[in-house]
């Protein structure tokens, strides 16, 4: 899986994946809300939703103008 | 099934207790395996321990690392539960962690394609490398549904 990812997109799209998957083992994200570490999940995902969206966002930009 | 506390905790107190409870546990768990692995071979212990929780809970106990493939770039294994600063540290590990495995996987790949002249050749034996090397027993023994206190 890793590998054809790899293929498929790049090394950018590597390292994102890997980062995305590092990060989900590293913090105990949890669907019950009523835990106390319900919020130390959270982190990972919106650091993980953060990345997301700045590679999407990037990834639609209008290119910049080569000059000179 | 082996009881959880730190997974059913309600405050940060009950939090504590649970993972000293696990460290417990886990500190015999892995002393016994870690026996037997080193009787049958000689090997060093050497297994992945599933998620963020039961992680945390067993790097305070023992010397648990990544599997010998992540060695490059290894940093400690984040406690991320105990919240603060260490959840910093969790998210921070995760970027030395990530250029590891890639550089890793892209080197193995790269060598083999050269060495085998064809891509999907290539992709079969990559794949069975990661078979061998992964600890897959190992760690389904530590997963919270099956791990039980000898």
């Amino acid at each position: 899986m890793t590998t054809i990812w790899g293929l498929r997109f790049g090394l950018v799209g590597t390292l994102a994946m890997w980062f995305g998957v590092m990060t989900f083992a590293n913090l105990p994200i949890t669907a019950n809300v009523a835990v106390p570490h319900f919020g130390i999940g959270l982190v990972g995902v919106a650091a993980v939703a953060a990345l997301a969206t700045y590679g999407a966002f990037t990834a639609v930009r209008r290119p910049r103008a080569v000059t000179g | 099934m082996m009881p959880i506390p730190h997974l059913e905790a309600r405050s940060a107190g009950e939090l504590q207790k649970g993972l000293v409870h696990d460290c417990c546990c886990l500190e015999r768990v892995v002393g016994v395996r870690a026996n037997a692995a080193a009787a049958r071979d000689g090997a060093q212990l050497d297994f992945g321990l599933g998620v963020g929780p039961r992680r945390a809970a067993a790097a305070d106990v023992v010397p648990a690392r990544r599997p010998s493939f992540l060695l490059f770039l290894n940093v400690p294994i984040p406690l991320s539960l105990l919240g603060g600063r260490y959840v910093v540290e969790a998210l921070a590990d995760a970027v030395p962690a990530a250029f590891g495995l890639t550089l890793t996987v892209l080197i193995v790949l790269l060598g083999l394609q050269l060495l085998v002249r064809r891509l999907w050749i290539a992709l079969i034996v990559f794949s069975v490398i990661r078979v061998i090397i992964t600890p897959t027993g190992e760690s389904a023994g530590y997963s919270a549904s099956t791990s039980r206190v000898p």
